[in-house]
């Protein structure tokens, strides 16, 4: 037991962990950006610039007088991928979320009934308004009817974020299932899922925009990457959410909201609390330097995605760790061996290999100038 | 071993069956869609680089962008709700899925990545590139969506005809299983028919084109049709290969499953008429109506097929594995010795709503056994199946079940459990009265003693020793005994059958309309193998 968490199980359990915690981690970036930038997009449209000479001209649309926001350009134009991608990225935790825990998340799952399916239909509105913002006629319109549609859809993904914090707390609680099941209960309320939601929420804003900032400063030709204005607000905006969303959800998974009977990791959430103070640290004094240049710098960029990075897994594994506390993990391990046995785990490694060198081609031909055809 | 206990929950009115079945349907459809839309434009995408059709361009553009928002929103919304609803209607099937193929799931999805990133450059970027990369990325998107079909095929085709993996347990035993490939190349040629009567809506929604444009289109999309005659062949193969008595189900031992069979083969065959007679070999113009309604025919095709699918599964999710209701063949002697109903943690939801402690029994045993597939007074629900039975019709034909009717597992519970569900459905029947008499022997002292006409005269007449004909109390015990000495007879009088069988190589299957009655079916099984599957299901 001396090696770290999730390494100090069995070899079986530790690598679906592991598996678990890395995938979840490629989804949490997704899912960060699609919530908090649906969010950025309520207010984004009152952000646009009036823009110089605007009123000599004598425009008729109001929307011609505005130089639009950049964070708010970029987010509108790949919220919908941004979603698809967060939904195929969940595909892979989901999938071993299973095998390490099947029977609270199945209970779980059951238990929330109607209310927890609804996600899907909920998700599917929530995906078409952000197509609909796309359209020329939302851009070109009155700034509340845009801000009306990206409050619905982030209500949407509010929605399924809660209702997947509901799931997790209920899953923990497995003294509470026989009760809920009597009562016919569809939401499993306590004070801790909500904290929770709110503290996943705030502290999406920082992912959100550092990925915008990395696609800023991919458009090499733009003006926005120019512009001190820009970094000031990119700067602000990520450190101020950083500190209060990390406290609030830290706080929230604290909490302990059901008594945890199974061996706990103290020496392991203290490592992973340094990981997440020193991330914070890292994107704290990078944002920082950064808001005092008048253009994005790749290094700066580079330091606060380390930074995130850290943080990011240390909150993974903060929440992990508060689940093992509350599950008997001993027992679980022979399911977990019994899976590891099965077949198919070489062909997957060469399938991953071989799809992202796939997705780079897909990626470097979808960004190259168009190439002259053959006659 | 104990069983693993989930909360069943009640969808009403509605079957269970028919939620899955709904949203399964919906999901099979678009992501059929995707598959073949892939390859569509792959064709018209060559038709454009070899200025074969100046307008294929234009077509793919458009095409591609419906794509992008019925496939890639509704279609990968429904395949996450897929496996929500799975773990609704059965959570242990799915974790048997999960445990033996999680790794083939794996695969899938990073072949499902590289559809995503694929399809969204395209999207983004396809309108500005040369005809090679254009090309590229559709091959590649083709690519992804196709080998997510063939994954995906080899995990649902296992639940009917495992093959080899049930002496195995081999991974890849199971995936390569006997239906693997008739169904891998169906699926195929339905995904083509698709996305090409989708390409026929697309198209005549392109107002800006002419109509000798359109109709040129159009009549090079209906290309993408003519493997519509390859489908019969693959029928067959596929009937061929499923299990005997699947077979037997949709070839008239069902009327439900022949009905459904024949309307997916009946709108196959329209379609794939119009298409050969009028599309391909006359070139007739189709308009947007004719066209939609086509492809209405086509879901109804797909409906009716995926229905079938799933259907002739039963009495197993997995096959020879796995139980319709979650109980695996290997649990049930000891189920029927400790009760179904023992281990189960979570209690009823309305205890009040029953007039007794029995019918409370009943009701659990029902929520266990029966309500994955049936609903007690709604969607093939259990007061109309068994409603017309007299009380010992019941107890004989449900203890029975397996044998009763072909695609029911076996009643796995006690003796108690049996009468409780017995009783639970005459409540119903009889439109839940206040007062209900508990028939068997109860197990609180103060609660009313039993009357002998209540107890059933089966159990009376069979097992002199076990009751008290004074009292009318039952020894469970001698009861349990006498009832696997009949067991053990049916077994000795099915192998005299059997004999039968194997000289006239046919299967023998009760009638569920007139008791006693036997229908022949032809079979090829070998002897060996139906011995084993009816004696020990």
């Amino acid at each position: 037991m001396d090696r770290v968490f999730p390494f100090c199980y069995p070899a079986p359990t530790a690598f679906y962990l592991s598996a678990y915690m890395a995938s979840l981690l490629v989804h949490l970036v997704f899912m960060q950006y699609v919530l908090a930038g649906s969010a950025y997009l309520v207010f984004g449209r009152f952000l646009d610039r009036p823009m110089f000479g605007a009123r000599q001209r004598g425009s008729e649309s109001p929307s011609d007088d505005f130089q639009p926001d950049v964070i708010h350009e970029t987010l509108r134009d790949w919220l919908p991928f941004a979603t698809s991608a967060a939904i195929t990225a969940g595909v892979a935790p989901l999938l071993f979320l299973q095998i390490l825990y099947r029977k609270s998340f199945y209970t779980a799952n059951l238990l929330l009934f109607h209310r927890w399916m609804a996600i899907v239909p909920v998700l599917i509105v929530g995906f078409y308004l952000l197509y609909l913002l796309k359209t020329e006629r939302i851009r070109r319109g009155p700034a509340w009817k845009e801000s009306a549609i990206a409050l619905t859809a982030l209500a949407c993904f509010g929605f399924t974020a809660w209702s997947w914090t509901e799931n997790h707390m209920l899953s923990l609680d497995a003294k509470s299932w026989a009760e809920v099941y009597q009562r016919g209960e569809l939401m499993h309320h306590t004070p801790g899922a909500y904290l929770r939601t709110l503290g996943w929420f705030l502290s999406s804003f920082p992912a959100m925009l550092l990925l915008v900032a990395w696609q800023i400063h991919g458009r090499r030709s733009d003006i926005a990457t120019a512009s001190r204005r820009l970094t000031y607000k990119l700067a602000g905006l990520a450190n101020l959410m950083l500190i209060f969303g990390t406290t609030v959800l830290l706080y929230a998974i604290l909490l302990k909201p059901t008594p945890a009977p199974h061996e706990s990791h103290q020496g392991d959430a203290d490592a992973y609390a340094w990981l997440l103070a020193s991330g914070m640290i890292i994107q704290l004094l990078g944002w920082m330097f950064q808001s005092r240049l008048d253009s994005l710098r790749r290094n700066l960029l580079l330091v606060c995605t380390v930074g995130q990075l850290a943080v990011l897994i240390s909150i993974v594994a903060v929440r992990e760790l508060g689940r093992v506390a509350r599950i008997d993990m001993g027992e679980l391990s022979q399911a977990h061996a019994d899976a590891f046995r099965v077949a198919g785990l070489p062909i997957f490694i060469f399938f991953l290999i071989f799809n992202a060198a796939l997705v780079a081609w897909c990626i470097r031909v979808a960004t190259r100038g168009p190439r002259p055809t053959r006659p | 071993m104990p069983t693993t206990n989930y909360p069943i929950n009640d969808f009403g009115p509605v079957m269970k069956g028919l939620v899955i079945g709904g949203l399964g349907i919906v999901h099979v459809f678009l992501a059929q869609f995707a598959i073949g839309g892939g390859m569509l434009m792959c064709y018209f995408q060559r038709l454009a680089s070899t200025n074969r059709s100046p307008n294929a361009r234009q077509l793919l553009d458009g095409y591609f962008k419906v794509l992008v928002l019925v496939s890639f929103v509704v279609g990968a919304l429904t395949g996450v709700g897929m496996w929500f609803t799975t773990i609704q209607i059965s959570p242990r099937t799915i974790g048997v899925m999960v445990d033996q193929f999680h790794w083939v799931w794996a695969i899938e999805w990073t072949f499902f990545c590289l559809e995503v990133v694929a399809g969204y450059a395209f999207y983004r970027a396809g309108p500005r590139l040369g005809d090679r990369d254009r090309m590229t990325l559709l091959v590649l998107y083709t690519m992804a969506a196709w080998f997510s079909l063939f994954w995906i095929n080899g995990i649902l085709s296992w639940q009917l005809t495992p093959g080899e993996w049930t002496r195995t347990q081999n991974v890849w035993a199971g995936f390569f299983n006997p239906s693997f490939w008739p169904s891998l190349f169906y699926r195929t040629i339905t995904s083509l028919t698709i996305a090409s009567l989708a390409a026929c809506i697309v198209i005549n929604a392109m107002h800006d084109l002419d109509l000798s444009a359109r109709r040129g289109l159009l009549n090079q999309a209906a290309y993408l049709l003519a493997p519509m005659l390859f489908m019969p062949a693959l029928g067959v193969w596929y009937l061929r290969v499923i299990p005997a008595d699947s077979r037997s189900w949709v070839l008239g031992g069902s009327a439900a499953m022949t009905m459904f069979m024949t309307l997916a083969i009946g709108a196959s065959l329209m379609i794939g008429l119009y298409a050969m007679v009028g599309l391909i070999r006359r070139k007739l113009y189709i308009n947007g109506a004719t066209a939609t309604l086509l492809c209405a025919l086509a879901f109804g095709a797909t409906a009716g097929g995926e229905f079938v699918r799933e259907g002739i599964r039963k009495p197993f999710t997995i096959r020879e594995h796995l139980y319709s209701n979650s109980i695996r063949p290997t649990e049930v002697a000891r189920l029927k010795k400790v009760g179904c109903t023992t281990d189960d943690p979570y209690p009823l939801r309305d205890p009040e709503r029953y007039a007794n402690d029995q019918l409370r029994l009943g009701a659990k045993v029902f929520r266990v056994q029966c309500s994955v597939c049936h609903t007690m007074n709604g969607m093939n629900g259990l007061t109309h199946l068994a409603g017309t039975w007299t009380t010992e019709q019941r107890r004989l034909n449900i203890s029975r079940l397996e044998h009763t009717k072909p695609f029911m597992p076996p009643f796995a519970g006690n003796a108690e459990e049996l009468e409780a569900l017995v009783q639970l459905i005459e409540w119903e029947k009889a439109e839940r009265p206040k007062e209900w008499a508990v028939s068997a022997e109860p197990t609180d002292e103060k609660q009313e003693k039993p009357k002998m006409e209540t107890v059933p005269p089966w159990m009376r007449d069979k097992s002199p020793t076990a009751t008290q004909p004074a009292t009318g109390r039952v020894d469970w015990d001698a009861l349990r005994n006498q009832l696997e000495r009949d067991r053990e007879r049916l077994h000795e009088s099915m192998a005299r059958q059997l004999m039968g069988e194997q000289r006239r190589n046919v299967i023998l299957i009760p009638t569920t309309h007139s008791p006693g009655a036997f229908r022949l079916i032809p079979t090829t099984m070998p002897w060996e193998d139906r011995v084993t599957s009816k004696l020990n299901p």
